[in-house]
């Protein structure tokens, strides 16, 4: 018997309101409360609640026979605990079955397993405990946020205790290797490797209401086909997918639950395929070989890498800052600040800030709520601005190095000064005079930066308190 | 005068073109101009805010001032876009606009 295994990856960020300069240093709420809790009914309605209920009719129409597995990341779980119950309910429905299972990731969708080992290490715990409390299982699979891997976050994840992982079947890394078989980790082999058959995958997930797509109308029956077509030596066909692609991506008339419906009979009765979960594959069957994947992988885009999250000088900047903090972080205790610091990992702020959207990407305009990434920069670095200063206030110190940009109070006095006495000695010089009047008034008056010089992480006590600075910082602009 | 500068703001209530955005580019100053420009329908690089969404400028300017990855990001490719806008490839275009007439 061959094997056939469905993942779904159910995840929701917490989305950002637009945080505007003034509200540094005075508001700490930065999350969209009105878009997150519209979004998830709204997801909820169309996909989570309808599908779940399809899942749960074919499990009991097939009794063991059709198994699924999901992973649905902590910020989504937690969203459903705040606006969508009922879709917690009928995913524990599910787990209920004994045919679900539910794999292991990061709490917060984060990239942490690409910075610090710690930090990862414990958002996959706190996941864990999460997914142990509301379904009774524990993973034994882990799949990285976004499908992420390499040969180092294997081993890691491998020395965590997990037996599989899943990840992309990458065409760069596989060659002319088939992703239709085990793979095992290059640097610890005892980690199996499940590699997402990504044309049979995204024949579902993004090709299936595309009237251009030369095989539309996709139905069950042509998909039989084509998996019966598959060479029969080939053993596991890994369809991972956006559990939104059911109602949300795809939409109801699009057909596509009525192809879900139907997919599970037509497999089980005209092919030797059955259907497994990943920890089942796992243990079914054996690895044909080592993979090794020196640079990380992703499911992403065309090329499979991380450049829809990270590699722009804006996703850089606002990635270093943020896990620059990881070592403050680790001295709070304060709840407000840690879950803060969690949901300001998650993967989707940086995926706004992409620029790729220049040449590529309906898909990322379709998931953006920001005009350009350039906003979604300057509000994601706006709120981290203000993170700082709470970290600050709680530990009661200063800490320069972050600051390295910013103009302190008494520099900003001693450059106004030094403008103004510049801008007296050109009034009074006749030859400029005339110049002056003629200036343009739309443009700014230069502000040079001037970084002061302390750039050790030795904590001056009390130098500026917080409010200060955020007041100096409007002062500058304003000048 | 560019060179002292870090920040161009054109923050016009109406303006046909505008032409010293383009300048500003051009010696690597990072530019917001407003949306009610004509030159922001032409740039790429260029932060755009409406002329009367003070706190989206403040926002802007404080941005383009303390978060480097902006800047740099502006600097780097300001430049280039800038130096792209040729005299040469509007005519060609209105060539082809006329072209596209003739054929049919």
């Amino acid at each position: 018997m061959r094997t056939i295994c469905f993942y779904f990856q159910v995840h929701q960020p917490f989305r950002l309101r637009r945080y505007r300069f003034f509200d540094i240093g005075t508001d700490h709420n930065y999350y969209d409360e009105f878009a997150n809790r519209s979004i998830m009914r709204k997801v909820a309605e169309k996909c989570y609640l309808p599908t779940n209920k399809l899942m749960l009719d074919l499990i009991n129409e097939y009794g063991k026979r059709f198994k699924i597995s999901y992973s649905i990341s902590g910020v989504a779980l937690t969203q459903f605990q705040l606006y969508a119950p009922d879709v917690l309910e009928s995913f524990k429905k599910l787990a209920a079955t004994g045919c679900v299972e539910f794999i292991g990731e990061t709490y917060s969708h984060s990239l942490s397993a690409l910075k610090s080992r710690e930090e990862f290490e414990q958002q996959v715990k706190l996941q864990n405990a999460m997914v142990k409390e509301f379904f009774g299982q524990t993973p034994k699979v882990f799949r990285n946020t976004e499908l992420i891997y390499s040969d180092l976050i294997g081993e890691v994840v491998a020395d965590m205790g997990f037996k599989a992982m899943l990840t992309e079947g990458a065409k760069h890394v596989l060659g002319w290797k088939s992703s239709n078989y085990l793979y095992a980790n290059a640097i610890n082999p005892k980690l199996k490797l499940l590699l997402k058959n990504f044309r049979m995958s995204d024949d579902i997930a993004f090709r299936f209401s595309n009237r251009d797509w030369s095989e539309w109308p996709l139905t069950t029956d042509k998909y039989v086909q084509w998996l019966n077509h598959l060479s029969p030596k080939e053993e596991v066909i890994n369809l991972f997918m956006d559990y939104e692609t059911f109602g949300e991506h795809q939409w109801a008339e699009t057909g596509i639950f009525e192809f879900m419906r139907h997919l599970p009979g037509a497999v089980l009765s005209s092919t030797n395929f059955e259907f497994l979960t990943p920890s089942e594959v796992a243990d079914k069957h054996q690895p044909v070989a080592v993979m090794h994947v020196q640079y990380p992988i992703s499911w992403a885009d065309e090329e499979r890498d991380l450049t829809a999250w990270l590699g722009n000088d804006l996703q850089d900047e606002a990635f270093d800052k943020l896990y620059s903090l990881k070592p403050l972080i680790d001295q709070i205790q304060d709840e407000s600040i840690l879950r803060d610091w969690k949901y300001l990992q998650t993967s989707d702020h940086f995926y706004y800030m992409c620029t790729k959207w220049f040449s590529d990407g309906d898909v990322h305009k379709y998931f953006n709520p920001y005009d350009t990434p350039y906003e979604a920069f300057i509000n994601y670095m706006n709120i981290l601005s203000d993170f700082i200063l709470r970290i600050e206030d709680y530990l009661k110190t200063r800490i320069e190095s972050l600051h390295i940009d910013t103009i302190t109070q008494t520099d900003a006095m001693k450059l106004i000064a030094e403008y103004q006495e510049k801008i007296e000695r050109l009034k009074t010089a006749p030859s400029f005079s005339k110049k002056m009047t003629t200036e343009p008034t739309t443009k700014t008056p230069s502000v040079k930066k001037t970084a002061p010089k302390a750039k050790t992480k030795i904590p001056a006590k009390g130098k500026t308190p917080a409010k200060a600075v955020s007041k100096t910082k409007k002062k500058d602009t304003k000048e | 005068m560019f060179a002292q500068s870090d920040v161009y703001v054109m923050p016009s209530v109406s303006e046909p073109f505008g032409i010293s955005p383009l300048e500003a580019m051009r010696a690597s100053v990072p530019v917001i101009i407003s949306k009610q420009s004509g030159v922001a329908e032409v740039l790429k690089h260029a932060l755009k805010v409406d002329f009367w969404d003070v706190e989206a400028m403040a926002d802007a300017i404080y941005g383009l001032l303390c978060y480097d990855g902006l800047s740099k990001l502006f600097r780097r490719y300001g430049q280039e876009e800038v130096t792209s806008l040729k005299w040469d490839e509007a005519a060609q275009k209105v060539i082809e606009v006329y072209q596209s007439l003739l054929k049919s």
